[in-house]
């Protein structure tokens, strides 16, 4: 058991070394010129050259590979470019916005996608089930950016009830940062309702025909008790690996979403800086979330070999 | 094997968009790049669905847009069935360095969320159609490798496989022979989702102003045109987003359909 | 056994009300003394003597930063830091007395030294200025006293004035200079707070009683959400609208005033003058000939935008009408590519920067010249890229671009400019107009300039670029033109 996670965690620093050199690499072929892009039209020869040592442009690359190696080691970020502040502070706020994001859109997710899969299992094969089984295959194949547009069209222009976009803050309060963050969240969170729906009533649907579930029926159980005790536990476990690999999915939806709602998040950084040329956000900032990526599915692989030691043998 | 309902209703939808892209390859009710005449008009006789901005037939530049969607899906799958199968079943037949290190590589691939490497391949390649399928799929590989090496284990296992091996059949000869038949259905069955999710990326990305570039029509960029005409012409931000939910709902419900069909244990 | 569906049900739709249902109160009925503006563009950093990037001017320009001289809405010279000068009759001596009593924001006062300062550091050797040239004529800045100071050119020059009065030109302190492209120190009304990069800057009034006591610069660039941001009300509007096509959409909403006005972007269709074939005189004017400005402004532009036959704004007093030196007419331009030996037409590259107007223009112009046989690759670049392969490296052959400055034709006679472009006619007349102070013998020089390059077919000459402001209705005093980049908050209040 020990010499396996030993081994989980080499591949998975192996892993992300690979990903830094492959975003390293990617990066070192981009065209433009940082200096040029700072300076603006009718930039001086001279005056470029001085601030593309300033860079530290003038280096050869492997130097400057190491050179960055070394600073996520010690967790620290490059200067950007474009702001001239340290990235690590833009990615700060930018988290700000994004995390909370994620994190509402995984709880729409799950307020919607739970029950209705639980409906979808205890109805099988009537209409509850096919209502649900449509609504996860029609919110499976909505784009979410063609959705956002409509909830915007909808709540923010014709009705009015929600702001069309922009973050405030939570200095705020609380409710106010909740609302600009809600239809967002809801065009994010509505197709990872449809698969958590799917996931959940498939999970519900094999766990019902369990021998333990047939166990305590027949000692008597009331079926809430069952479902709630031993068929939703039960079902957890698919629902949340199927949750931990859709990480990837939303910080990669919330680059859109947060174009069309003007969210100051990661995405918009990200966007923002690769258009920029400004490398080294862009760098640090797709480093961030490849890593995020990474280290959660190692968290659920690892979960996983906690709970069912069988699969050690092979990943 | 009984014909599933999903499957009927996946194989019309995914029939129809392949009529209308193919219709669209010797008639379009007007030249779908033609601009002038009446601008921004609405649905009416002469233009069903209205015109853009620029006067162009809604109609004829969905048409060829979904020629661009469906190109897209064949292409982005192709490149990740061919590199990712491979990798899977020679991982799968040698389980040595080339499992880990293939395996390992695949990980690193699949870390990349698919909009954020296709950021990244058309902001070096620039943007464009042919940078935007390469870049959804090499996020189809590791896809592809990982359930054809799953399937591919499972297959090895077999008696009939490993006595093949004993009597000194060559790795590569059963794999031609017995691994790639037997790994057919899963990997159709994840082509065919994987192709309504290319669909879904090249519209994402041609919407963010870095996949298929005007004036060649792509359902994503259409939509990308329509954000500011919302309140003038609703249509131009209407049609094109059906199209891309039926398009992908099609293709969902065909995947579903024939993994119900081909392979009742997934 | 439905209690826990239920349960969970009534939780959802509990999340659903409290969130949807919860309604932003309206505002109270009190007069408002904080502006939230939209910008397009966010600034890299906030010094505007350092680097060229419009949208720095857009946010310090007489807000947070003054000259010795401003430009006023109407683009008139104006006292400002300055608040009279003496012009010695060969007109090479500029006497300025400055204001007394001014302190910048960190408190330091305000003299004769930071003028010098200022402008030593701007025409400098190691000046980073992004408009050197507007420094190019002086020859020394003496103080005179705290309250004095003497600017002596080489050459008498008609502009220096209007160039004291431009953003690159404003007056910093030395204690500060280094440090204004993050924590910019002016002299103006409007202090700096914060800036969140991606996303907004801050500044507050320094005047207590000002009308406006807080404002805010917010930075979104997709059109789609600048629109959304403006109908939500969470920013009360843009001074520069980048969606000519949602105009209508503001007409209609009482809520909101549209004032369309002129900017100094003259939007040509930049041709290299030495990439074949367009380096054949009879090529650009076959181009010239096919471009049908009037579609082209009503497609691209929803109808917004004034037709342009040359490098010069219309609203400019020595503006010549020259839109008729190639009247649109297809069969002169295939003839002209005939006699160029081009009888089945060629193709070409239109690179095309971001705007709305660049993009969509560069759709309708590559329509236009199909039909005389041009097929047009359009290459969507992004601004980092246009300046790297087009600005700089002149690898191009067309791309459209809105030239922002103000009277700008002088541009045309850069050594190595992008457009490839040399002509010693062009470039004697410059020359004249250079030493010529009196106004109408400027017009006539700069109506002399037009026709060349308007003859010589230099570029496409399309459309000047419109202002399309959109506020609340309710606030006032926002400029209707943009005669140079800015947003002076000066006079902005709420009625």
């Amino acid at each position: 058991m020990l010499s396996y996670f030993a081994r989980r965690i080499l591949v998975f620093a192996a892993t992300l070394l690979a990903a830094a050199l492959a975003i390293f690499v990617v990066l070192e072929v981009l065209p433009g010129d940082p200096a040029l892009v700072i300076l603006g039209l009718g930039a001086d020869d001279a005056v470029l050259t001085a601030l593309r040592a300033d860079l530290g442009l003038d280096r050869p690359a492997y130097i400057r590979f190491f050179h960055w190696l070394g600073d996520l080691l010690r967790l620290e970020t490059g200067v950007s470019h474009t702001y001239d502040v340290p990235v690590g502070g833009l990615i700060a706020s930018g988290l700000g916005v994004t995390g909370p994001l994620a994190l509402f859109a995984i709880g729409i997710a799950l307020v919607l996608g739970v029950p209705l899969g639980l409906i979808a299992a205890t109805r099988r094969n009537r209409p509850g089930d096919y209502g649900v089984m449509i609504f996860a295959q029609v919110g499976m194949a909505v784009p979410n950016f063609w959705f956002a547009i409509l909830l915007v069209l909808l709540f923010a222009i014709t009705l009015g009830w929600l702001p069309a976009g922009g973050f405030d803050g939570w200095q705020q309060g609380f409710l106010p940062g909740l609302q600009s963050l809600f239809l967002p969240a809801l065009s994010l969170g509505l197709p990872e309702a449809a698969i958590l729906a799917r996931v959940t009533r498939s999970a519900v649907l094999e766990t019902l025909g369990a021998d333990f579930v047939r166990t305590a029926r027949a000692k008597g159980a009331s079926e809430s008790r069952i479902l709630l005790r031993h068929v939703l536990h039960a079902a957890s476990i698919p629902v949340l690996t199927i949750m931990g690999l859709q990480i990837a999915l939303l910080l990669a939806g919330s680059i859109v979403v947060e174009r069309i709602f003007f969210l100051p998040g990661l995405g918009k950084l990200l966007f923002q800086a690769a258009s920029q040329r400004d490398l080294v956000t862009v760098r640090d900032t797709v480093m961030l979330v490849v890593a995020a990526v990474i280290a959660i599915n190692f968290l659920v692989d690892a979960l996983a070999a906690l709970i069912d030691p069988r699969p050690k043998v092979s990943a | 094997m009984t014909v599933s309902r999903n499957f009927i209703i996946g194989l019309g939808l995914t029939a129809t968009l392949v009529t209308i892209a193919v219709l669209s390859l010797i008639w379009t009710p007007y030249d779908p790049e033609v601009i002038g005449g009446s601008l921004r008009a609405g649905p009416s006789w002469s233009h069903w669905l209205g015109t853009d901005w620029a006067g162009r037939d809604v109609a004829s530049r969905l048409m060829t847009g979904a020629r661009t969607s469906i190109g897209v899906g064949v292409v982005a799958v192709a490149i990740g069935m061919i590199a990712g199968v491979g990798l899977g079943v020679i991982a799968a037949a040698h389980r040595n360095w080339v499992d880990d290190v293939g395996m390992r590589a695949a990980d690193v691939v699949f870390a990349f969320p698919a909009i954020i490497s296709a950021l990244l391949i058309t902001t070096i390649f620039g943007p464009g159609a042919i940078n935007a399928i390469i870049a959804i799929g090499i996020f189809n590989i590791p896809v592809f490798a990982r359930v054809s090496r799953n399937a591919a284990l499972t297959v090895w296992a077999h008696d009939y496989v490993l006595a093949g091996l004993a009597m000194g059949k060559g790795r590569l000869r059963l794999t031609v022979d017995h691994i790639l038949p037997n790994i057919a259905p899963p990997l159709i069955v994840q082509a065919t989702i994987q192709f309504g999710l290319a669909i879904l990326a090249e519209a994402a990305l041609s919407f963010l102003g870095v996949g298929v570039q005007p004036p060649a029509p792509s359902w994503g960029q259409m939509l990308f045109d329509s954000q500011t005409m919302m309140a003038i012409a609703p249509w131009l931000a209407i049609f094109p987003g059906l199209a891309i939910a039926f398009a992908v709902l099609g293709f969902n419900l065909l995947g579903d359909g024939l993994r119900d069909m081909l392979d009742p244990r997934l | 056994m439905k209690m826990p569906v239920n349960v969970c049900l009534i939780l959802s739709f509990l999340m659903f009300g409290l969130v949807s249902g919860v309604v932003a109160p309206s505002a109270v009925a009190q007069v408002r003394d904080d502006v939230v503006l939209g910008m397009a563009l966010e600034p890299p950093h906030l010094d505007p003597t350092t680097g060229n990037a419009a949208a720095i001017d857009e946010v310090v320009y007489a807000n947070i930063f003054q000259g010795l001289t401003r430009i006023d809405r109407t683009g008139a010279v104006q006292p400002q830091l300055a608040t009279s000068w003496v012009i010695s009759d060969d007109g090479l001596d500029y006497t300025f007395t400055l204001k007394s009593g001014v302190t910048f924001h960190d408190g330091a006062s305000f003299d004769s030294r930071d003028v010098v300062f200022s402008l030593e550091r701007a025409r400098g050797e190691a000046s980073t200025n992004g408009q050197k040239g507007l420094f190019a004529a002086i020859e020394t800045v003496v103080a005179l006293d705290p309250e004095t100071v003497r600017v002596t050119l080489s050459r008498p020059q008609g502009s220096f004035l209007f160039n004291m009065g431009w953003g690159d030109a404003v007056i910093v302190s030395s204690q500060s200079a280094e440090t204004n492209k993050t924590n910019p120190i002016g002299t103006g009304p409007f202090k700096f707070v914060s800036w969140t990069p991606g996303d907004r800057v801050d500044l507050a009034a320094r005047d207590p009683e000002a009308p406006i006591q807080r404002a805010t610069f917010r930075f979104i660039a997709e059109p789609a959400a600048q629109q959304a941001a403006i109908l939500a009300g969470d920013i009360d509007g843009f001074a520069n609208f980048s969606a000519p096509e949602s105009v209508i959409l503001f007409e209609r909403d009482g809520r909101f005033d549209v004032v369309i006005g002129s900017t100094e972007g003259e939007t040509i269709l930049s041709t290299n003058n030495l990439s074949p074939p367009f380096d054949d005189i009879r090529v650009r004017q076959a181009v010239a000939h096919a471009i049908d400005r009037v579609e082209l402004i009503e497609a691209a532009q929803f109808g917004l935008g004034t037709p342009i036959g040359s490098h010069f704004a219309p609203h400019h007093p020595a503006y010549i009408d020259l839109t008729g030196t190639y009247a649109l007419d297809l069969d002169r331009a295939r003839a002209l590519l005939a006699e160029a030996g081009l009888t089945d037409g060629f193709s070409a590259t239109l690179k095309l920067p971001p705007p709305a107007y660049a993009r969509r223009g560069g759709e309708i112009i590559a329509a236009q010249l199909a039909r005389i046989g041009i097929e047009l690759e359009l290459i969507p670049v992004e601004w980092a890229t246009w300046l790297v392969q087009v600005f700089r490296g002149k690898d191009y052959d067309l791309t459209i671009v809105a030239h922002t400055e103000p009277l700008d034709i002088g541009i045309y006679n850069n050594e190595g400019y992008y457009f490839q472009y040399r002509s010693e006619a062009l470039a004697a007349v410059l020359a004249d107009l250079d030493r010529t102070a009196i106004a109408d013998q400027r017009f006539a020089l700069m109506g002399e300039a037009q026709r060349i390059v308007a003859e010589d077919a230099v570029n496409g000459y399309l459309f000047q670029l419109p202002k399309i402001g959109i506020w609340r209705t309710g606030l006032t005093g926002l400029w209707e033109n943009s005669p140079i980049q800015a947003n002076d908050l000066t006079e902005v209040r709420w009625q």
